[in-house]
């Protein structure tokens, strides 16, 4: 079963074809970043108007790489939820087209299960149940994915999940305050490779606390502590704020797995590309006796591949989405 | 052939069917922002209709504006994605256009208004000769008032016709006769006839059609926009 996806929902605009939910054929992802950065940060209306001007060309090429015609897809996907709605409704309403151009079910689906699903892309031997670490501009969830009760299924548990500013949000904005540029992850594990991750202790949120995250008070000590040392070596700034955030993550994730019993840590979103959570996940699952699921950068970032391998097991277990479907720019998992 | 006409500008969500001896069906939606859940179902049920198979659309037309962006992009990214699965051509045509076009065997001229929102409205101006349109002023986004003013001085009677006209008919109705809510919305079956005119007049579009937003995009960032969900941490490169 080959599947035609299509990503809308932030500021890449992507597509590919996955067949089978395992296997990738092409994945194409077209970057607004370069548009936005001079605002330093996502502009809803740029990116939607980007998203019309390339949703077509990258569909074709999508089908072009993946030497599949038309006539050999059985679905077509796209993302509804979560994500700005006007960026949503550009991948759905083409998405929608496509498939009735086509006569092909038409898939909607969740951008955050998108995610969940991207590490099954890369390592078909990922074992339930796993706990997956979600952690990108918009959210951090802590979530526990198990078997369900249905042959095939799959359950989502929401361990914990931040309570003000998602981690990578934390990252663009800390970096917009040391005037390190957009986007700000990149711009800090840049900066911060040069600098000690110990030279400033700032706070570890909610640490020892459950499993829920905050990111506003590390925000906060940042300003406060450049305030009152207007001239600290930026890269000691960046390195240590960054060892906070990725601290906080690690700790709460390997604590999770052990009172799941979980077998493995899996990581995902845009914030899984940083490579000292990559590095420290690894290490700590070393340590643990657990396998650790660190899918390659391009998979932990925004792609369709991962919607369209999400699009093949709903449409096994729910099957079509109507046409009438709506978007949700506030689409939540279904947790159990 | 059969033609496929779009639109979407306005709170008005529209489609219809064009054949070879005009107008085969349309349909129609107002009110609210629905445009991405009421298109393609529409388009469905035109089809089953009429019979009309999905092989048997041979090009689409689609409204391309002024109007609401986020409803011209659902027509857009519907009709572009509809040509480039059948392989078919898509033509755009403006909002002010569609409006204008069942009143062009009226002498006289002829304002066509589309609410812009946020205080102005997109407008053209159109002189009539009783057999065809002729414009006179080029799509613009004004205040309703300096719409008004600039009617004030016109040599012929005006028909303001639109939603944007119709919504700031107590400024217009002194300077114009001011089309009743009936009137106000763009018509999907008139965009698929000037569609199907403009393919008969010999015109191929190389490329898919663009908005025609007429306003520069708001720059705001939109941190606060969607649960924060802006601004995702990419890869290095
Ligand atoms: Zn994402």
């Amino acid at each position: 079963m080959k599947v035609l996806a299509i990503e809308t929902s932030c500021d890449e605009t992507a597509a590919a074809v996955v067949e089978d939910a395992r296997v990738v054929l092409s994945s194409v992802v077209s970057s607004q970043t370069d548009l936005h950065a001079a605002f330093g940060g996502v502009v809803p209306e740029v990116a939607s108007r980007a998203h019309l001007e390339l949703v077509g060309p990258v569909v074709s090429q999508a089908l072009e790489q993946a030497g599949t015609a038309p006539g050999e897809l059985s679905a077509v996907a796209a993302t509804i939820g979560p994500g700005l709605v006007g960026s949503l409704l550009v991948g759905a309403s083409a998405a929608k087209a496509y498939a009735w151009a086509w006569g092909l079910p038409f898939v909607g689906v969740n951008h955050m299960e998108g995610h969940l699903h991207a590490a099954f892309l890369e390592d078909p031997s990922l074992s339930l149940p796993t706990v997956v670490l979600l952690v990108s501009g918009g959210h951090t969830m802590l979530i526990c994915m198990q078997a369900g009760a249905a042959e095939g299924s799959i359950e989502y548990r929401l361990l914990g999940e931040t309570i003000d500013d998602a981690a990578g949000e934390a990252f663009d904005k800390v970096a917009r305050f040391l005037g390190l540029g957009y986007p700000g992850g990149p711009a800090i594990e840049r900066v911060g490779s040069e600098g000690r991750a110990d030279a400033v202790a700032f706070p570890r949120g909610l640490a020892g606390q459950g499993y829920d995250f905050s990111f506003s008070g590390l925000k906060t000590s940042v300003v406060r502590y450049m305030r009152a040392n207007p001239r600290a070596p930026l890269a000691d700034v960046a390195a240590s704020f960054q060892e906070a955030v990725v601290d906080v993550l690690v700790a709460k994730a390997r604590k999770a797995a052990r009172e799941v019993g979980a077998k493995a840590i899996c990581i995902g979103g845009g914030v899984a590309a940083n490579t000292s959570l990559r590095e420290r996940v690894t290490a700590a699952c070393r340590e643990d006796g657990l396998a650790a699921f660190i899918p390659s950068r391009r998979m932990c970032t925004d792609n369709a591949a991962m919607i369209g391998a999400t699009a093949c097991y709903r449409l096994r277990t729910d099957g079509p989405t109507r046409l009438d479907a709506p978007v949700d720019p506030n689409l939540r998992l279904p947790l159990v | 052939m059969t033609l496929l006409g779009i639109d979407t500008a306005t709170s008005s969500a529209g489609v219809a069917l064009w054949g070879d001896d005009g107008p085969m069906a349309s349909a129609r939606v107002v009110g609210g922002r629905k445009h991405a859940e009421v298109v393609m179902p529409l388009v469905q049920e035109l089809c089953e209709r009429t019979g009309t198979a999905v092989g048997d659309i041979g090009a689409v037309a689609v409204d391309i504006g002024p109007g609401l962006f986020t409803g011209l992009r659902v027509g857009l990214a519907t009709a572009t994605a509809i040509g480039l699965a059948r392989n078919v051509p898509v033509v755009g045509v403006s909002s002010l256009d569609v409006l204008a076009n069942p009143h062009r065997r009226r002498a006289g001229r002829l304002a066509t208004v589309v609410d812009a929102r946020r205080g102005e409205v997109y407008w053209a101006l159109y002189e009539t000769d009783g057999r065809e349109l002729h414009q006179l002023q080029a799509p613009a986004v004004a205040p309703p008032e300096a719409v008004a003013a600039s009617l004030a001085g016109s040599p012929a009677p005006v028909l303001a016709v639109g939603d944007g006209a119709w919504r700031y008919r107590e400024l217009m109705s002194p300077v114009a006769e001011v089309a009743g809510p009936g009137e106000m919305w763009p018509s999907a079956e008139v965009v698929a006839e000037l569609g199907a005119a403009r393919l008969a007049g010999g015109v191929v579009p190389d490329r898919p059609p663009r908005p025609l937003y007429l306003r520069q995009a708001d720059v705001r960032i939109g941190w606060d926009q969607v649960d924060g969900r802006v601004g995702e941490v990419r890869a290095a490169p």
